[in-house]
């Protein structure tokens, strides 16, 4: 973990349930807290093109609510308070660089899964999204994959 | 309302512009090629979408089924008359406007159904026609699926209508005349409205009329020129 914050006064952190998500919300909280930055979480349910955007879907909302309440009981262990916002975007990558852009945060960090879906290593749609078009800093947090064989 | 316009050429760029800045529209811009889609996207954001706006199952995706408006400004006329088929025909979409390329296709965008077509040389035409009006005919609006025409015409000094009374006037057979503009302003006409040398008549006619009403109005020989 970076010694120096300086500039970081504002995180945003997207979640979607996946356990890399969480620990970024982990690193993100104790940044926040040495840095006596603000922490923000979002949780973006993308919705299809076959519905209206602002469609009322239960099932997503409720899902998006119980990561955010996991994320937020995350962050309290580390000693920051935060709430999440739910948000519903077409596709996520565009949601998460938007909120960070109208909150003003200085970083945004992403927890990513280590997929190799076709035996190579990918990315994902939204860390390739924010990585290009996010005007604030970008921390990546991938940790080894479960089955990785330890050195 | 939400509208899909399919052509992210200069076009579709400057439609969504429009669009996007009115209220309770929701506008998806489909685009072929993806860098194309991507330079889109870059500057207007998740609006864009990159794909083929002729295929069924990609309508399908982005929301053809709940679409009241699809708008079809390729620059290729063979994939905006799909997309218009498709869009008219298998999704149900209540409106569905389709721009030609090339006039010679327009003929057959009619034969096909397509209700209403942009024609970028007729419009070119209309706005050439509007600024030397003596003798013309300018077309404002097609309405292609009931087969008319809305045009303005200017009242020539020396034609057939100067100085005579509508109701005295053998307008040929599906002409409404809906607005006389004269000098003290807009008026809807009746029977014993008189035309005066540069009123102005904004009317709706059938395609046939065209002449017969231009020769009346505007003095013009029926050979004189197009319309």
């Amino acid at each position: 973990m970076p010694q120096s914050f300086s500039g970081v006064h504002s995180i945003l952190v997207p979640v979607d349930g996946s356990e890399a998500s969480y620990r970024a919300v982990a690193v993100a909280a104790e940044t926040a807290k040495r840095a006596k930055a603000h922490l923000h979480l979002i949780h973006v349910i993308e919705v299809p093109r076959s519905i209206p955007l602002d469609a009322p879907l239960e099932g997503e909302l409720q899902r998006g609510e119980a990561y955010l309440e996991r994320a937020e009981q995350i962050a309290s262990e580390h000693g920051v308070s935060v709430e999440g916002d739910l948000v519903q975007a077409r596709q996520a990558g565009h949601a998460v660089v938007d909120e960070g852009v109208e909150r003003g945060v200085d970083a945004i960090i992403l927890g990513i899964d280590y997929h190799r879906p076709f035996g190579r290593f990918e990315l994902g749609r939204l860390p390739q999204y924010v990585l290009e078009h996010s005007p604030a800093q970008v921390w990546l947090i991938r940790y080894p994959a479960p089955d990785a064989p330890r050195r | 309302m939400y509208i899909i316009v399919v052509g992210g050429g200069n076009v579709g760029y400057g439609l969504a512009l429009e669009l996007q800045q009115l209220p309770d529209y929701e506008v998806t811009i489909v685009e072929l090629s993806g860098s194309r889609a991507s330079a889109l996207r870059d500057e207007l954001g998740e609006m864009v979408v990159h794909g083929d706006g002729s295929e069924i199952a990609f309508l399908e995706g982005v929301g053809a089924r709940r679409a009241e408006l699809l708008i079809a400004v390729t620059a290729d006329d063979g994939a905006n008359l799909v997309t218009a088929q498709v869009a008219r025909h298998w999704f149900k979409i209540p409106r569905v406007i389709t721009r030609v390329n090339d006039p010679r296709n327009e003929a057959l965008f009619r034969k096909l159904g397509v209700d209403s077509i942009v024609s970028a040389s007729d419009a070119v035409m209309a706005q050439i026609e509007a600024t030397m009006p003596e003798h013309t005919l300018v077309p404002l609006m097609a309405l292609e699926s009931a087969g008319l025409r809305v045009v303005s015409m200017r009242v020539q000094a020396g034609s057939t209508a100067e100085g005579k009374a509508l109701r005295d006037l053998t307008l040929p057979t599906g002409v409404l005349i809906t607005i006389v503009i004269t000098p003290d302003g807009a008026l809807a006409p009746d029977g014993s409205t008189v035309l005066r040398h540069g009123d102005e008549i904004i009317a709706v006619i059938p395609r046939e009329a065209d002449e017969t009403l231009r020769a009346m109005v505007t003095g013009a020989h029926p050979d004189d020129g197009r319309s």
